[in-house]
């Protein structure tokens, strides 16, 4: 009896830690299509990277640097970006955060979303940066700064399902901020 | 407390264990980095696994695209109604005018074919096309493409050109089995031979990442009035001649550039023009098919 309790457990804590992944994959492919908002054009949000952002802060262990590069790879390949460009990027973007987690975990949630306008904006410059090394041409960087703002803009609204995800983390795992 | 005396292999190990978790991050920033010079130094290295991830994403991307697509139609649905009207109205007067040039190209039409066999001319043979569904558009900031759902298996091959709605919109890079990516006229790797005007001057077509692509050499001299048609003009054998693109302007700079016919915001399906089978056709030499 206690046996298959225990086993029922453990499922249910298994099922608990998938439904950020399922988030995480979500998040992943609309970083991929085409939202058609006006104005907006082929300006694409940092989807992926605010689940990274939020996960490296308050739960390091369910982004790991592998989903990070493996997630980064997956967007170059299917975005048709120079092979690793992304996962370069994500993978120093979840270190930089992670690196500060116990400073970040304390903060209120504005100091969380301007902290992670700075980290867009690196993260962005690096993208600028490989692809402009990749091509030998620098492109503009007015699209990539709109890219960043719509991020920072959007940030609030992902957040809030990364923090209805985060309560279906087993108790024991959880650090809630 | 006593420190255990170490080992010569526990104290090389130590760098590394006081690492901890960022020993992952190093490994995995050195083997991306590994892979972004690799792919630097060999582009076309990576293209037939590019294609067949897209063809395992494809049918993914599909479906959480159908949503996105259905609500951004109804709310143009929605808040379109005023603008619906004068469009209609608009099109009313477009219909007629286009009934009286339907009947000039008919007329034209027969009269040309009619001249061809007289003079017993040999154009080149006549181009299907295969029609597919947009399934992502998968472009950013860098990089413009589409991705389509149609695939090898449906006879899409590199080098096509694709069709939106008003006129060419890109062409064909890879093609998978059941996907193909299409780059767009904008993006920066983009390069189409092109004629513009009556006088048919002769220019490249250099997408800058900008809404505008550019043309580029040339004539210094040539004397292209704005709105002047830009066709392609099929040299290097890749795209058939005359497929509309946009029309000449200049942009902020004075600049040559083109304003293209098709809006590539809005592209929901495209036409992908398959190469016709001609037995006067030589196959080029190696490398001779991605010359542009």
């Amino acid at each position: 009896m206690r046996n298959t309790d225990l086993s029922l457990k453990k499922l249910e804590s298994m099922a608990r830690l998938l439904v950020p992944q399922l988030l995480f994959l979500f998040l992943f492919l609309l970083s991929l299509t085409f939202l058609p908002l006006p104005y907006v054009g082929t300006v694409k949000p940092f989807f992926v990277l605010m689940a990274v952002y939020y996960w490296a802060i308050y739960r390091p262990t369910l982004v790991p640097p592998f989903l990070c590069f493996a997630t980064g790879l997956l967007m170059d390949v299917l975005s048709g970006m120079p092979i690793g460009l992304n996962a370069l990027a994500l993978v120093v973007a979840q270190w930089i955060v992670r690196d500060q987690r116990r400073f970040l975990m304390g903060q209120p949630y504005i100091v969380i979303w301007a902290v992670f306008g700075f980290v867009a904006f690196i993260y962005a410059v690096m993208q600028w940066v490989l692809f402009g090394f990749f091509h030998m041409q620098w492109l503009s960087f007015t699209p990539v700064l709109a890219a960043i703002f719509l991020s920072l803009f959007l940030f609030p609204f992902v957040t809030l399902l990364l923090v209805f995800t985060h309560k279906f983390l087993p108790v024991a795992s959880r650090a809630i901020p | 407390m006593k420190l255990r005396p170490r080992t010569k292999g526990s104290s090389l190990a130590l760098p590394f264990l006081l690492w901890g978790p960022r020993m992952a991050s190093f490994l995995f920033v050195i083997l991306a980095l590994s892979l972004f010079l690799f792919s630097m130094a060999r582009p076309a290295h990576f293209s037939s696994v590019r294609m067949g991830t897209t063809d395992v994403f494809s049918p993914l991307l599909t479906v959480i695209n159908a949503p996105i697509y259905k609500a951004a139609s109804y709310v143009q649905a929605v808040t379109g109604l005023a603008a619906l009207q004068a469009e209609n109205a608009r099109l009313y007067q477009e219909n007629s005018r286009l009934r009286e040039w339907y009947q000039t190209a008919l007329f034209l039409k027969s009269e040309n074919e009619s001249l061809q066999g007289l003079l017993n001319i040999h154009l080149e043979p006549q181009h299907s096309y295969i029609t597919a569904r947009v399934i992502s558009d998968s472009g950013n900031a860098y990089v413009k493409s589409l991705l389509v759902m149609a695939g090898q298996d449906q006879g899409v091959q590199a080098g096509q050109a694709v069709l939106g709605a008003d006129g060419l919109i890109g062409r064909v890079v890879e093609a998978g089995s059941k996907s193909a990516r299409v780059l767009l006229l904008t993006d920066i790797n983009s390069r189409i031979p092109v004629m513009l005007g009556e006088s048919f001057d002769r220019a490249i077509l250099a997408g800058s990442n900008s809404d505008l692509p550019s043309l580029i050499h040339l004539l210094p001299d040539s004397q292209i009035q704005d709105g002047a048609r830009v066709l392609t003009s099929g040299h290097g054998g890749l795209f058939p001649v005359g497929l509309p693109i946009g029309e000449f302007i200049r942009d902020d700079n004075g600049q040559p550039a083109v304003r293209l016919f098709a809006d590539l915001n809005r592209v929901a399906f495209v036409r992908i023009v398959d190469k016709a089978e001609d037995p006067r056709l030589r196959q080029g030499g190696q490398g001779g098919q991605g010359g542009l």
